[in-house]
């Protein structure tokens, strides 16, 4: 069997520490898929090596020799701050894991602390070999050296203190001068099975100036809440979701202060999968290998008191609101023609699109009127595995939203950046 | 003692389910299957989500008999329902 044509190929697999390289043994095509990353849960942090052989793109059972097995087909290397030449470093086998049809583990242990100024690879001796089912000759998976940074141990580190923040920031261009769009969270919680918990909000929508103001929403938001939260119905099934029922107080503004409501109400956070959504799912991108979300509903009855009103709004002081969020998928895998720059600007030539629909609607009780903005969003943005790609927005966002209450109705091209 | 693989496969594909657009089946064919955005997509709009993730790991491990001490950076840390099942085993003990 030949399997002298071997090319090899690194991917960033996971973000935040951990990174992956694959081989294909292009004749056969066997890939193999490596991840070397740091496992932090339980402690002590180790370095762990995840070994997985996909024949046609599936899976693929791999039978090891002894030779896979011995901790001296292994080799962890470090540069530290001390030394900066490749050096190996002493490690204990905690775990080689081979009962897997499909995937192997093994799990190293370094003697000192995993330290996040330093950088570290793993290894396989060339004499480790391993067979695929089904193929004669046993392979060496050339899975050398992939590294770990000392960079991604930091930020991993810098993403457990931030993780509650899942901030955005927009520039949107259309009618008047550019709008932006912001948002900014903070959870508040004892510890992370209590299903009790809290949250600070602010988000806004505004113009980069005041006179274009009726052009956007114009609507600054600061909000506290606290909730109960649980799943409901059988998570087998195809009709299930997940609830949160709590308490809100919030402060909503106009960009210039003209108009500020103070309010406090009650809220149902409710996500409900169900055969519509899961079957629209794949409509458009039929073999999307993606989970996607179920639509969020967002119940709410709210008490208003005016803390300043201009003269010609005249809005009741109780509210009922209902919102409304759900993404699709358009398409994936759109490759970028090579010259425009892709590669440089988003290290891949690869995007995708997706629709994303955003309604919220506020009954308001005293005067019985009824009021809904939307946002319904193409987003293009580049395939990256952590999902943090900028994006390239059309959106069409029409509706009056509180606390102004005035209409309009925009196209807007726009660039987002989450981070 | 590391808990067995059908068994995370179970515990992670029952947390996840209820959130998510696709009916997940605890097989290896399914452990291939891509929740990276969809994870970071629900901790946007509701982060508290990814704590009731943790939660329902935590309590599908503590049914079957295990300490689990699995954290939400860990579960958005995962690229398919493979690494949430990998996650699941690293972090439970007996």
């Amino acid at each position: 069997m030949k399997l002298r044509r071997i090319r090899y190929f690194g991917i960033a697999v996971l973000a935040l520490g951990f990174a992956g390289v694959t081989s294909l043994h292009a004749e056969n095509e066997v890939e193999f898929r490596a991840v070397t990353g740091i496992v932090r849960t339980p402690p002590p942090p180790r370095i762990e090596f995840r070994l997985q052989a996909l024949k046609k793109g599936k899976p693929s059972e791999i039978v090891w020799d002894a030779t896979a097995r011995s901790k001296d087909s292994y080799h962890i290397w470090a540069k530290t701050k001390d030394n900066q030449n490749w050096h190996e470093i002493p490690f204990e086998v905690l775990q080689i894991n081979l009962d897997e049809a499909s995937v192997a583990y093994v799990e190293l242990v370094t003697t000192a602390k995993i330290e996040s100024d330093s950088s570290y690879k793993v290894t396989i001796d060339p004499n480790a070999k391993l067979r695929i089912v089904g193929m004669a000759e046993p392979i060496t998976p050339k899975i050398d050296g992939y590294p770990i940074k000392g960079e991604d141990i930091k930020r991993d580190e810098a993403y457990l203190e931030l993780r509650n923040l899942s901030p955005k920031i927009e520039i949107l261009g259309g009618n008047g001068a550019g709008n932006g769009s912001f948002l900014f969270r903070f959870g508040l919680r004892n510890n992370e099975t209590d299903p009790f918990a809290g949250e600070l909000l602010a988000k806004g929508d505004f113009n980069f100036t005041s006179k274009d103001r009726d052009e956007y929403f114009d609507n600054l938001t600061g909000q506290v809440r606290g909730y109960y939260s649980s799943d409901w119905g059988d998570p087998r099934s195809s009709f299930c979701g997940y609830l949160q029922a709590g308490l809100h107080a919030k402060v909503e503004t106009d960009q210039v202060f003209d108009n500020i409501d103070g309010s406090v109400g009650v809220n149902i956070h409710l996500r409900v999968k169900n055969p519509v959504t899961t079957a629209l799912h794949s409509l458009l991108v039929p073999k999307i290998n993606e989970t996607g979300t179920a639509p969020l509903f967002v119940f709410g009855y709210e008490a208003v008191s005016h803390i300043e009103q201009d003269g010609t709004k005249n809005t009741g002081s109780q509210r009922l609101t209902a919102d409304f969020y759900w993404s699709m998928p358009v398409a994936r895998n759109i490759k970028v023609p090579s010259g425009w720059g892709t590669e440089v600007l988003f290290d891949t030539k690869m995007f995708e699109i997706d629709f994303l629909v955003d309604v919220q609607t506020v009954y308001d009780l005293d005067k019985s009127k009824f009021t809904n903005n939307s946002k319904l969003v193409l987003d293009f943005h580049a395939h990256s595995p952590d999902d943090k790609s900028p994006s390239f927005t059309l959106t069409y966002a029409r509706g009056k939203a509180s606390p102004t209450f005035e209409h309009f109705d925009a196209f807007l091209a726009g660039f987002k950046v989450p981070f | 003692m590391r808990m067995d693989r059908q068994q995370a496969r179970q515990i992670a594909c029952d947390a996840l389910n209820p959130h998510i657009n696709k009916v997940l089946q605890p097989t290896a064919a399914d452990e291939q299957v891509d929740v990276s955005k969809t994870l970071k997509e629900i901790e946007k709009k509701n982060p508290a989500e990814i704590d009731d993730i943790v939660r329902e790991i935590v309590k599908g491990s503590n049914a079957a008999g295990y300490a689990t001490s699995i954290d939400p950076p860990a579960i958005l840390r995962c690229q398919t329902v493979g690494d949430l099942v990998d996650e699941i085993r690293n972090s439970s003990s007996k």
